[in-house]
């Protein structure tokens, strides 16, 4: 959007771009990220459970005592906050190098690069702490 | 009225702007002329603040705007002054700058959106009257990105002038255009300066747009003021640079 001086448009207007462009995003993400999440986890279960009936390998009896077997509701609730953690990560550096980039179509590719790179480095560390701190 | 004092700006060491003092007056079409890279458009957002100036003050009417002697306090205290001459203020970038996530309209209506209370029908009133101004009402529909090069322009004329601005600063409003669409934008601007009796100024490097409306004009070479007066004046002046510039002869080559 720098490229294209729509940054310098909405400063020109008198509009503080960053907060107009990035919180939403951050906001949002921090919505949604779990949503997505709950959603994939019963698709997967759902999915582990018609695979399972379909090809004989279990019953469906079986399939249902099992994913309650041991099963420890704080697993659930660590991983939306994992999420929390990531949806915030993703969202703010992306935007960060978003917003930042100057210069041309050449330069858009390297921030995406360098946004992606960042991100996925940050959520492996923060995947360690967050595990040591919440699990043990 | 906009008036810089003694402003200049480097990038890196580099001077881009040396020391220029202009007044650019209300209800006047202003011109800045100069060649490609001589600093025209450089001028124009150190005037609006989107770049900081190293020396010198704008001023916007009696209110100052940039002040490069005021310290960091200073300088944080004038924000909310900035914040509202911007909102009086519409401004055309040179590649249009139109938001690319809207259409035609909603670009209209966005400044609208942000900055007034007006309910949605008087919104699209005002939105629809701007497009009627630049002839542009059959094209409220479109995506930004299936206008042409002129329409563009004319779109972001339309945007600038949705909140009835005081100051209407134009980056090279017809480069890039045929002669005809360009007249009718250079009239364009013209009017709604006249119309509203506000302060314009536009960057260019077309001559025809200098004759037609360049009441008052300034030409910048090699980052300094050089000469400035009115259209008439252009043709009679020595200034041999602004001649080159002018009818367009190689510099050294001469006649
Ligand atoms: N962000 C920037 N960083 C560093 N240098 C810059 C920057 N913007 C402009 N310059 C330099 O300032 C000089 C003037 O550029 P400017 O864009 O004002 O030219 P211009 O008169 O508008 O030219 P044109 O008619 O081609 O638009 C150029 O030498 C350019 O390299
Ligand atoms: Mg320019």
């Amino acid at each position: 959007m720098r490229v294209t001086e729509q940054i310098d448009a909405l400063e020109i207007m008198g509009v503080n771009s960053a907060s107009y462009l990035i919180l939403p995003k951050i906001l949002s993400s921090l919505f949604i990220f779990p949503v997505l999440v709950l959603f994939s986890m019963v698709l997967s279960i759902w999915g582990g459970w018609m695979a399972g009936m379909f090809t004989n390998c279990i019953t469906s009896h079986d399939y249902l005592y099992g994913i309650q077997y041991a099963f420890r509701p704080f697993n659930i609730t660590y991983a939306l906050i994992k999420t929390e953690f990531f949806a915030f990560i993703i969202a703010s550096i992306s935007a960060y190098h978003g917003y930042y980039v100057n210069g041309g179509a050449l330069e858009v590719g390297k921030a995406s690069t360098r946004a992606v790179v960042y991100s996925n480095i940050l959520i492996l560390l923060f995947n360690v702490l967050l595990t040591q701190l919440l699990l043990t | 009225m906009i008036e810089s004092v003694n402003i200049s700006k480097s990038f890196n060491g580099r001077p881009v702007l040396k020391n220029i003092s202009l007044l650019f007056e209300q209800g006047k079409t202003n011109l800045v002329i100069g060649e490609s890279g001589s600093g025209k458009t450089v001028l124009l957002k150190c005037l609006v603040g989107l770049f900081e100036i190293d020396e010198g003050q704008v001023l916007f009417g009696n209110r100052i705007f940039s002040d490069a002697a005021l310290g960091v306090s200073e300088k944080a205290k004038l924000k909310d002054e900035r914040q509202k001459i911007r909102q009086e203020l519409g401004m055309l970038f040179q590649g249009g700058a139109l938001f690319d996530s809207m259409s035609v309209l909603e670009n209209v209506m966005f400044p609208m959106r942000m900055f007034t209370d007006m309910k949605e029908p008087e919104m699209l009133e005002r939105a629809h009257f701007c497009l009627k101004r630049v002839k542009l009402s059959d094209a409220a529909k479109l995506q930004t990105s299936e206008l042409s090069g002129g329409m563009k322009k004319r779109t972001a004329i339309a945007r600038a002038i949705a909140l009835n601005p005081q100051y209407l600063l134009c980056d090279e409003p017809n480069s890039g255009l045929d002669p005809q669409t360009a007249v009718v934008i250079d009239d364009l601007i013209q009017e709604i300066t006249k119309e509203y009796n506000i302060t314009t100024i536009i960057n260019t490097h077309d001559m025809n747009s200098v004759m037609e409306i360049g009441e008052k004009v300034v030409f910048i070479y090699e980052g300094k003021k050089w000469w400035e007066g009115t259209n008439r004046e252009i043709l009679f002046t020595n200034n041999r640079e602004l001649n080159d510039f002018v009818y367009a002869y190689k510099s050294g080559r001469g006649m």
